[in-house]
């Protein structure tokens, strides 16, 4: 009786172990933390965020993903919202990195603003700045920020307008469109550690 | 019968492969040389997406821009790096790009693509 047992548990065991190694495989590959580039480590704030699923992402943030990070491919389920409700029309801003080593981010206008940045050693004061405006948004000045800036004003004309800098990001808007896009001279960067930028953004017409 | 095939069998490789994209300009950049660059599509249309991107990435700036008009901007960003873009269009818009040699690119030479396609 007891060897017919043992026939019945053995092979009962062995495929036991074989679903747990399966199920253990499988789940592998999810479970496993997905590296980021370095300048995704370098916004730690905004990377420390939940990710969004990719197929909850609007529908402007969803083809950005496609477009944008060419040569390249944006890394599936990593997108952040790194804020919400800015500026006349409550737009998002959302950014997600790549294949390629970026950080690329969207903000949600009626026509969507995206762009990238490969490295934060690149820009003067680690400042991904981008300046934009258009048929429904005034004057706007945004970017992405590395974990070493504290603070940043927008110069326009002859004044300074501090903005806050949240989750590796900050958004200033004019408040209305009379101010143009010849009024925005540059930004002032301020690190923690008390160093400070000038980052010209007068780049005239041509 | 024949072309129904071969429009079932090129069609969507062809979208797939991205071949309704349309490259506007594409070139290389000497700093020093060439301090700026604009390029603009031919005709009005309603647009996707108007992006510049370059190879390899490094920071320059860089500006889209739509038109509704030959001298009307309804869009316009300027940025740090490349890539840039701006998105879809409500009507038809003439795309346009440009590059804002700022001197502080280390590269000695570049290619840049002025990319759009249309919904």
């Amino acid at each position: 009786m007891r060897p017919k047992r043992r026939n019945v548990l053995v092979p009962a065991g062995l495929l036991a172990l074989a679903v747990a190694a399966l199920i253990l495989g499988g789940a592998g590959p999810q479970a496993r933390a997905v590296e980021l580039p370095s300048v995704a480590h370098d916004m730690a704030a905004a990377f420390a965020l939940p990710a969004v699923p990719d197929a909850q992402l609007p529908d402007a943030v969803r083809q950005e993903l496609d477009y944008l990070p060419r040569p390249g491919a944006a890394l599936p389920n990593q997108t952040r919202r790194i804020a919400r409700g800015l500026g006349k029309n409550g737009v998002d801003a959302y950014v997600f990195p790549t294949t390629q080593g970026k950080v690329c981010t969207v903000v949600t206008e009626s026509s969507a603003m995206g762009g990238c940045v490969p490295s934060f050693a690149l820009v003067k004061g680690e400042v991904a700045w981008s300046v934009y405006s258009g048929e429904t948004a005034p004057q706007t000045v945004t970017g992405l920020v590395s974990n070493r800036v504290a603070a940043v004003s927008v110069r326009v004309r002859d004044r300074l307008e501090p903005v806050a800098v949240s989750r590796n990001t900050f958004f200033w808007q004019a408040a209305t469109t009379d101010v143009t896009r010849g009024d925005i001279k540059g930004l002032v960067v301020r690190w923690h550690n008390g160093r400070t930028f000038d980052v010209n953004l007068d780049f005239g017409d041509p | 019968m024949l072309a129904t095939c071969i429009l079932f069998f090129v069609i969507p490789p062809m979208l797939a492969f991205g071949w309704t994209r349309y490259r506007y300009s594409q070139a290389n950049v000497y700093p020093g040389i060439l301090p700026r660059v604009t390029a603009w599509t031919s005709g009005f249309t309603d647009r996707q997406y108007n992006a510049v991107y370059r190879s390899p990435d490094v920071c320059e700036a860089w500006r889209v821009r739509y038109y509704d008009t030959p001298t009307h901007i309804t869009w316009q960003k300027d940025q740090a790096c490349s890539p840039t873009s701006i998105g879809l269009t409500t009507g038809p818009r003439r795309a346009y790009c440009e590059q804002i040699y700022t001197g502080t690119d280390p590269n000695t030479a570049y290619a840049y693509n002025c990319d759009t396609t249309v919904p």
